[in-house]
């Protein structure tokens, strides 16, 4: 009888332990195009596949799914003693947790079938991530979460790549379009952390550069939806314009705060955030006249196109987000790779120094020394009629610089 | 001054639903002597249920009719089911971990919210008709928010008037005062217990409901948000019936809102906290309650 005392409360606190294993990581392999018997490549996915940035880990699976597709449809591995192998993936979610990526980084690292890393939607993860790969050189390749800090972290091996451009390509290209449409005094708010702090403290230092100063210099934490406090403030400061640093809801849920206390300026969002179905219906009519940044869909080359083309048959949706597109693209330099002759982890890293995609849809695909990529593009845009107007192109020419490109380039 | 007037209306409102957060805790922990750490995360839960019905059916109002059936439901059951139980089954020596099943069910409850919205966070369209309305220079207040101003003076009122006028406000009062003897008076304890967790969750999906409108969106963190922002509040005012739960939530809205204002934004939850061991040091029967206890 005693013993059912006690085991009342412990069955109630079990129940709840395996109800929170339910909500928990997800890991599954799932084959892309189908697996073959000639052998397999398995790539781990990483990314948020549940929690708050749920939409970026579903983007990060379209964009990987779709070129394993590519691949696998085409006969699998073009070239190279792994030829006709298809790509599968093995799923890793990290619910936008650092804890949570480290912990299946060690997890993918100790399982020998599995050749690379390709995901992460969040910088704070990728950069707790990155030390682990780097220390056991293992390929790793960032598809979103673009901080300088990632390749930092990674300092024992170069295995450690960012697909996309780095912070500084997305502050800067933002923050110089705000300063050639005459705006000197703009207000920042931005969410903490790695990504947030990383792009403001960018954003500052371009206009420190131009000799202008925000006028206020606000944050808030993902948990936050109350934003009026720190919008107060910023409009107490008199400002011209907006820069706003954060994920879609919370980016959403500003632009209506905002508007309930009388603050009309214009906004600016140098994060890449802007460019997705989640943020344009969150925001609805408030989005108009946002202005950001996306590496894709200005562009009208033949490749761009088709990716375009070939995201709509898979995924139904015309706009391709910006985790996709990375996502993508590291998968398809993980097949390239090995299409030139990599035989595995060990030396998966070394060939994807080499690789050089003229045209991925996004643009050319090569990385330098460090991991970071050449030539990332970004291209700048202004919300009109509901759907994204660009305006402007920028590439990265080093670490911290970028040069104005055409759009059609 | 437009800055201050911000800080104000901030202040009010957050401090009403700090307040309807508060008082469905305080009502379970006078009742009970539990602190239902459920609390939060059955509103949320409630709150959901509020959006897929109004979704579902296109009616606001059916929607937070829903929300509010199903926190009184969820407070109810949750009693009946799991801490009555285990009550009756506790070891003397486990009196100190009373809070345990609260806990569980809170688990439990957030992780089904988990599976109904796995993104964690949706948007909440207002279930309360009315536009925006000018308070003061560019500050237009939304139609949730004059609601919520509503609400949160009507609400505690009839909290009152329920626990003073009422059969089952008198019982719940009864089994807070003295459980025994209500029961040797014939209340059946049990039931009222359920009666008044089912009371809290009235209350808790109604200001779940109003919360989510205001702000635009529910997620799913709202519930922990609920429980600690209301356990707060609660303290601040002396864990009292109605007037500690309304005075506590609005001395923490003026706390985080005007630290926020006129310190900084990366302050406000230090200084909650700060603010709340003191209490506990200094004036452990809460701010509000002055040196004795009150009743309604």
């Amino acid at each position: 009888m005693k013993r059912w005392r006690l085991a009342v409360p412990a069955m109630g606190l079990a129940l709840a332990l395996v109800a929170g294993a339910c909500g928990g990581d997800d890991d599954g392999t799932s084959a892309a195009g189908g697996t073959s018997e000639a052998g397999t490549i398995t790539i781990a996915l990483g990314g948020p596949f549940s929690g708050p940035s749920k939409a970026t880990g579903d983007n990060i699976r379209d964009g990987a799914e779709l070129a394993a597709a590519e691949v696998n449809d085409a006969g699998g591995i073009a070239e190279g003693p792994d030829k006709g192998f298809r790509i599968v993936f093995r799923e890793f979610d990290d619910a936008g947790v650092p804890a949570n990526g480290a912990s299946n980084m060690r997890t993918i690292i100790d399982d020998d079938d599995v050749v690379a890393f390709v995901g992460s939607g969040i910088s704070d993860v990728s950069v707790a991530m990155a030390p682990i790969a780097s220390r056991d050189a293992f390929p790793f390749l960032s598809a979103y979460a673009s901080s300088e800090k990632i390749l930092e972290a990674a300092a024992d091996a170069k295995t450690v790549f960012v697909v996309p451009p780095t912070f500084p390509a997305y502050a800067f290209s933002v923050t110089d379009e705000l300063l050639k449409a005459g705006h000197t005094r703009p207000g920042i708010l931005h969410v903490t952390g790695t990504y947030g702090e990383g792009i403001a403290d960018l954003v500052v230092e371009r206009l420190h550069e131009k000799g202008v100063t925000p006028v206020a210099n606000e944050s808030f934490t993902f948990a936050d939806t109350d934003f009026r406090m720190q919008l107060a403030i910023i409009k107490d400061a008199t400002p011209d314009s907006l820069v706003v640093v954060g994920l879609a809801p919370s980016d959403a849920l500003i632009l209506a705060q905002a508007e309930e206390l009388g603050l009309k300026v214009p906004v600016f969002d140098p994060g890449g955030i802007t460019n997705n179905d989640t943020f344009l219906d969150a925001a609805g009519a408030l989005a108009e006249g946002v202005v950001g940044n996306t590496p894709t869909l200005a562009r009208r080359t033949a490749a761009t196109t088709s990716l375009r083309d070939r995201y709509l048959a898979a995924t139904g949706q015309s706009v391709i987000p910006d985790p996709a597109v990375f996502a993508y693209e590291g998968v398809r330099a993980v097949a390239a790779a090995f299409a030139d002759g990599a035989r595995g982890r060990a030396d998966l890293a070394s060939y994807l120094h080499e690789i050089d995609i003229a045209d991925t849809g996004v643009g050319p695909l090569k990385f330098a020394t460090d991991g970071s990529r050449i030539g990332g593009r970004l291209y700048v845009f202004r919300i009109t009629g509901g759907r994204p107007v660009f305006f402007a192109g920028y590439e990265q020419t080093g670490p911290r610089a970028v040069r104005e490109i055409p759009l059609d380039d | 001054m437009e800055l201050f007037l911000t800080v104000c209306v901030t202040s009010v409102t957050l401090g009403l639903l700090y307040s309807l957060f508060a008082l469905g805790l305080g009502v379970v922990l006078r009742t009970s002597g539990q602190l239902n750490l459920a609390h939060g995360d059955s509103l949320m839960l409630a709150t959901y249920v509020g959006l897929g019905t109004s979704t579902a059916v296109g009616v606001s109002a059916l929607g937070i009719l829903a929300a509010v059936a199903a926190g009184a439901a969820i407070g109810a059951v949750a009693h009946l089911a799991v801490y009555a139980p285990v009550a009756s089954r506790r070891k003397a020596g486990l009196a100190g971990l009373g809070f345990l099943p609260a806990l569980g069910v809170a688990l439990i409850v957030r992780n089904v919210a988990i599976q109904a919205d796995p993104e964690g966070s949706s948007p909440f369209p207002s279930l309360f008709a009315g536009g925006r309305v000018n308070l003061f220079g560019d500050y237009r207040l939304p139609a949730a928010g004059w609601w919520l101003l509503g609400a949160g003076i009507v609400v505690p009122v009839v909290v009152a008037l329920v626990l003073r006028h009422t059969v089952v406000g008198r019982r719940i009062r009864a089994v807070a005062d003295e459980p025994v003897l209500a029961r040797l008076n014939g209340v059946p304890v049990t039931r009222t217990l359920a009666s008044a967790y089912a009371l809290a969750g009235i209350v808790g999906g109604l200001a779940g409901v109003l919360f989510a409108s205001f702000f635009g969106q529910v997620f799913v963190a709202l519930g922990w948000q609920a429980t600690l922002k209301g356990f707060v509040a609660a303290v601040l005012g002396g864990l009292g019936w109605v007037r500690g739960a309304v005075l506590g939530g609005l001395a923490l809205g003026f706390v985080e809102s005007f630290v926020s204002g006129y310190l900084s934004t990366r302050f406000r939850d230090v200084a909650t906290f700060a603010l709340l061991i003191a209490v506990l040091l200094l004036l452990p029967r809460g701010v509000l309650a002055g040196g004795r206890l009150r009743s309604v």
